[in-house]
C-alpha cells in the first residue's frame, strides 16, 4: 500500500479508534513491560548478562534445543496434516478435529504423565526413548502439533476457490495438495514456534521427564527460593534470547495473515475427492495421530488396574467437585475479558490496514513470549498499586484478567477473520440508508462474529484451565484449580491416585469438546444449507 | 460534478472529471476496467472523500475536497453494489426491511412496503430465505429491491450489466437512453445513446459499435 494512502487511513482512523486500540493492547503488553522494567531497575543489564553462565547458561540451552526440536517436529507432522485436513472432506473428519483440540486444552505435564507411565511397557534398554530429552521432546510434540494443525488447516481454508481448481486441473490431487502446502507454510510455521515456545517455559514437562530447563529455573527461584525479582530476571533474560526469532516470526506470520488470512470473502472449492490417493494420506495422518496419542494415553489408564481403580477415579472426581468452582469461575472470568476486549479490537481495526497489521503484530508478539513474564508482571503491578485495585489485581479475579489480557488476542484473531469475510460492502450499504450504528451491531456485525465470539470463549477458557505455570504464580493462598491440584500432588500421590485424576482430567475434556462439537453442527444446520 | 480528482496513492483514478446528471433521466456510464467508474458512484454516494473538486445533488453541495458535506444517508440516493452487499445473517424480507431504518414509517407501514417491492420483484415466495440460500439472481434482485425500497431521487447501480441483463451499452437502451463514456479519468464523451451511436469518438463505445447492430431508440 502507497504511504499516502495508508496516512490517509490512518488519519480516518484517528478519531476515537488509535486511542481505543492503544488501551487495549497496552493492558495486554502492559505486565510484560512491568516485569522488564523492573528487572531492569533491579539488576543493571550486565549483571543480568552475568547469569548466563553455569547451571543457567546449561539449563538455556537444554531449552532452546527442546524448543527447535518441538518446532521442527510439530511442523513435520502438523503442516502437512493441517493442510490435508483443510482440502478433503471425508467422514469422521469434525470427529477427527475435535478429538485433535483435547491435547490443545490439556495440560503438557499430564501428557509426560502418560507417556512417563508408559515406560513399563517397554523393555529395559528403550526406557530412554521416553526419558529425558526425548520425553520432554514427544511431550511437547503432542501438545504442539494439533495447534499446527488448525492454523495449516485456516490457511488452507483461505487460498481461493479459482486457485485449487487450477491447481488440481494442473496436477490432480497430489498438484491440490502441494500448491496449498506452500500456501499454509507460514500459518503452520507461526504456530509450532508458538508451540515451542511455550514448550520451552512450560515447567510441567521438564519436571516429569527429568529435563532440567530454564522454566524449572523460574519456577524454583518462584515457589522454593520465594524471589519474584530472580524469576522475573530469569524470565526476561530467556526473553531476550528469544526475542530476534519470535520478533521476526510474528512479524512474517502478521504479514501474512494481513494479506491473506484476514482476504476478502471467497467462493468455496469443491473438496470431495475420489480415489485411493486422498484414503491413504488421510488414513496415514490418523495412524500417526494416533500413534502419538496413544503411548500417553495407555499410560495414563496403565496404573488402573484392580480393586483400587474405581476408589482412584472417585478420588479424581472428587478433587474435580472440590475445584470445578474455582477453575470456571477462573476460566469464565479469561474468557469474558479476552473475548470483550477481542471484538473491541476487532472492531476498532475494522479494514484499516495499519491497525490490522499492529494488532496481528502486537498478537503474535504477546502469545508468543513466555506467559511467565507476563504473569510475573501482573504479580509485580499487584504489589505496588494501591489497595483500590486489590478487587481485579489480586486474590481470584485476578487470575481470570491475567489470563484475559494475556489470550486476548486470540479472540481479536478469530474475530479480525470473522469481521474480514463479510464483504466491505455489507457495511457500506448500511452507512448509505443510514442504519443506526447499535442496530447495525445487533442485527448484523454481533450475529456475524457469534461463531468467532463462541470459540474464542471456549478457547481460552480451555487454555486458561490447562496452563499451570502462571497459575502457580498468580494463584491466592489456598485456592487451587483442577490442573494445579494435579501438580501439586505429581511428587508425592500414588500412581494409581495421579492416573485416577489425570483419566477424569482427559475424559472432562472430551465430553467438553464433544458437547460444543455437537451444539456447533446443530447452529450449522439450523441456519440452514448454502446453495 | 465538478473537477472531480481521486487518487489511491500514485494511482490517479479521476481527473478534472465534470458532468451532471438530469432529473427523471437514466446515465449509462461506462468505460474500460479500472477506469474509475465504481470509484465515481462512490464519490457520489459519499463513500469516499474527494481528492478535488464538488458534488452538488439539486444544487446543494454534498462534497468538496477532503470533506463529506452531507452523510451518505442525507443524500436521497440507494445503490447497488457490485457484490450486492446483502446482510448475509438476515431473511430477503429482514435486508429490505433494516434497508428502511431511517425511513419515517410505522412499522406497519414498513411492512407493506417491503411486501409490496418483493412482491415487484417477484421475490414474495423467498421472503424468509437468507442470501446463501438464494441463486445469485435471486440475490441480485434481493438487493434491488432493497435499495428501491427507500424510494430514492438517485439510484445508482454498480455494474448494472450483471443486476439487469444487458452487457453491450448499445444493448442496454432499455435502461439507459444517455451515455457517458469514462477513459483516463475523465468524461471522453456524452449525450443520448443514438447521437454517440452515429459517430463514437472513445476507444469504448467505437469497439463496441464494431460489435453491434445500431440500437433502436
Amino acid at each position: 500500500m502507497r504511504l499516502a494512502s495508508l496516512s490517509a487511513k490512518v488519519r480516518q482512523a484517528i478519531d476515537w479508534r488509535l486511542p481505543v486500540t492503544a488501551a487495549i493492547l497496552s493492558a495486554a503488553f502492559l505486565p510484560i513491560l512491568w516485569s522488564v522494567i523492573s528487572s531492569l531497575k533491579a539488576e543493571s543489564l550486565p549483571e543480568m548478562l552475568g547469569m548466563l553462565h553455569g547451571p543457567f547458561l546449561g539449563a538455556l540451552r537444554r531449552s532452546l534445543i527442546l524448543m527447535t526440536a518441538v518446532v521442527a517436529g510439530s511442523l513435520a507432522v502438523g503442516w502437512p496434516g493441517g493442510t490435508l485436513l483443510g482440502l478433503v472432506e471425508f467422514p469422521g473428519r469434525r470427529v477427527l478435529l475435535a478429538s485433535l483440540a483435547v491435547p490443545l486444552f490439556t495440560p503438557s505435564f499430564l501428557w509426560a504423565i502418560g507417556l512417563s507411565s508408559f515406560r513399563p511397557f517397554l523393555a529395559y534398554r528403550h526406557q530412554w526413548w521416553l526419558d529425558g530429552f526425548p520425553g520432554a521432546f514427544l511431550t511437547g510434540v503432542v501438545q504442539t502439533f494439533p495447534l499446527v494443525v488448525f492454523a495449516a488447516l485456516l490457511g488452507a481454508r483461505t487460498l481461493p476457490a479459482s486457485l485449487l481448481e487450477a491447481a488440481q486441473l494442473a496436477g490432480g490431487f497430489w498438484g491440490f495438495f502441494k500448491a496449498s502446502s506452500r500456501f499454509s507454510l507460514p500459518a503452520g510455521l507461526g504456530a509450532s514456534v508458538l508451540g515451542g515456545v511455550l514448550a520451552l517455559a512450560d515447567p510441567g514437562p521438564a519436571q516429569i521427564m527429568g529435563y532440567h530447563g530454564i522454566a524449572s529455573e523460574i519456577l524454583i527461584a518462584f515457589s522454593a527460593r520465594y524471589d519474584a525479582g530472580l524469576a522475573a530476571r530469569k524470565a526476561l533474560l530467556m526473553t531476550m534470547v528469544l526475542l530476534p526469532v519470535v520478533l521476526a516470526v510474528s512479524w512474517k506470520v502478521s504479514l501474512w495473515s494481513e494479506a491473506r488470512l484476514l482476504g476478502r470473502e471467497m467462493r468455496k472449492a469443491n473438496r470431495r475427492f475420489e480415489g485411493i490417493l486422498p484414503a491413504v494420506t488421510v488414513l496415514g495422518f490418523v495412524f500417526i495421530y494416533v500413534a502419538l496419542l496413544s503411548p500417553a494415553l495407555v499410560g495414563l489408564t496403565r496404573p488402573l488396574k484392580g480393586a483400587q481403580t474405581a476408589d482412584a477415579l472417585q478420588y479424581g472426581l472428587t478433587v474435580l467437585k472440590q475445584s470445578a468452582g474455582t477453575t470456571l469461575r477462573y476460566g469464565f472470568t479469561a474468557a469474558v475479558v479476552a473475548t470483550v476486549l477481542g471484538i473491541v479490537l476487532s472492531l476498532t481495526c475494522g479494514r484499516c490496514h495499519p491497525f490490522r497489521l499492529t494488532v496481528l503484530l502486537f498478537s503474535f508478539l504477546v502469545l508468543s513470549l513466555p506467559p511467565s513474564l507476563h504473569a510475573l508482571g501482573f504479580a509485580g503491578m499487584a504489589a505496588q498499586l494501591p489497595k483500590s485495585f486489590d478487587w481485579f489485581m489480586r486474590g481470584g479475579n485476578a487470575v481470570g484478567i491475567a489470563f484475559g489480557l494475556r489470550l486476548s488476542p486470540i479472540p481479536a484473531l478469530f474475530c479480525l477473520r470473522a469481521w474480514s469475510v463479510m464483504p466491505e460492502s455489507c457495511h457500506q450499504v448500511a452507512v448509505l440508508h443510514g442504519v443506526p450504528a447499535f442496530q447495525y451491531l445487533w442485527r448484523v456485525a454481533l450475529p456475524q462474529l457469534a461463531p468467532a465470539m463462541a470459540g474464542s470463549l471456549l478457547l481460552v477458557a480451555l487454555v486458561s484451565i490447562a496452563d499451570v505455570s502462571s497459575t502457580l504464580l498468580l494463584l491466592p493462598p489456598g485456592a487451587g484449580t483442577f490442573t494445579s491440584r494435579i501438580f501439586g500432588v505429581i511428587d508425592n500421590a500414588s500412581e494409581r491416585i495421579l492416573s485416577g485424576l489425570c483419566v477424569v482430567y482427559v475424559l472432562s475434556g472430551f465430553i467438553l469438546v464433544g458437547f460444543f462439537a455437537i451444539v456447533e453442527a446443530l447452529w450449522r444446520r439450523r441456519l440452514g444449507g448454502s446453495r | 460534478m465538478e473537477n472531480l480528482s481521486k487518487a489511491y496513492g500514485r494511482n490517479r483514478v479521476l481527473s478534472g472529471l465534470s458532468m451532471s446528471v438530469q432529473a427523471q433521466r437514466n446515465l449509462l456510464l461506462t468505460g474500460p476496467s479500472g477506469c474509475g467508474k465504481s470509484t465515481l458512484l462512490r464519490l457520489i454516494a459519499g463513500l469516499e472523500t474527494l481528492d478535488e473538486g464538488t458534488i452538488r445533488i439539486e444544487g446543494s453541495l454534498v462534497s468538496e475536497r477532503g470533506r463529506i458535506v452531507r452523510a451518505p444517508h442525507k443524500r436521497g440516493l440507494a445503490m447497488v453494489f457490485q457484490d450486492l452487499g446483502l446482510w448475509p445473517n438476515l431473511t430477503a424480507f429482514q435486508n429490505v426491511m433494516l434497508g428502511l431504518a431511517r425511513v419515517r414509517l410505522s412499522r406497519r407501514e414498513k411492512s407493506e412496503r417491503v411486501r409490496a417491492i418483493l412482491k415487484a420483484c417477484d421475490m414474495t415466495s423467498k421472503a424468509d430465505a437468507r442470501p446463501p440460500q438464494l441463486s445469485v439472481g435471486e440475490q441480485q434482485r434481493v438487493a434491488l429491491a432493497r435499495a428501491m425500497a427507500v424510494r430514492p431521487k438517485l439510484l445508482l447501480l454498480d455494474e448494472p450489466s450483471l443486476v439487469l441483463v444487458s452487457h453491450n451499452p448499445f444493448d442496454a437502451n432499455s435502461i439507459s437512453a444517455d451515455v457517458a463514456v469514462l477513459e483516463a479519468g475523465t468524461i471522453r464523451e456524452s449525450g443520448s445513446l443514438e447521437q454517440l451511436h452515429n459517430r463514437p469518438r472513445s476507444q469504448t463505445l467505437q469497439a463496441w459499435k464494431n460489435e453491434t447492430q445500431p440500437p433502436h431508440v
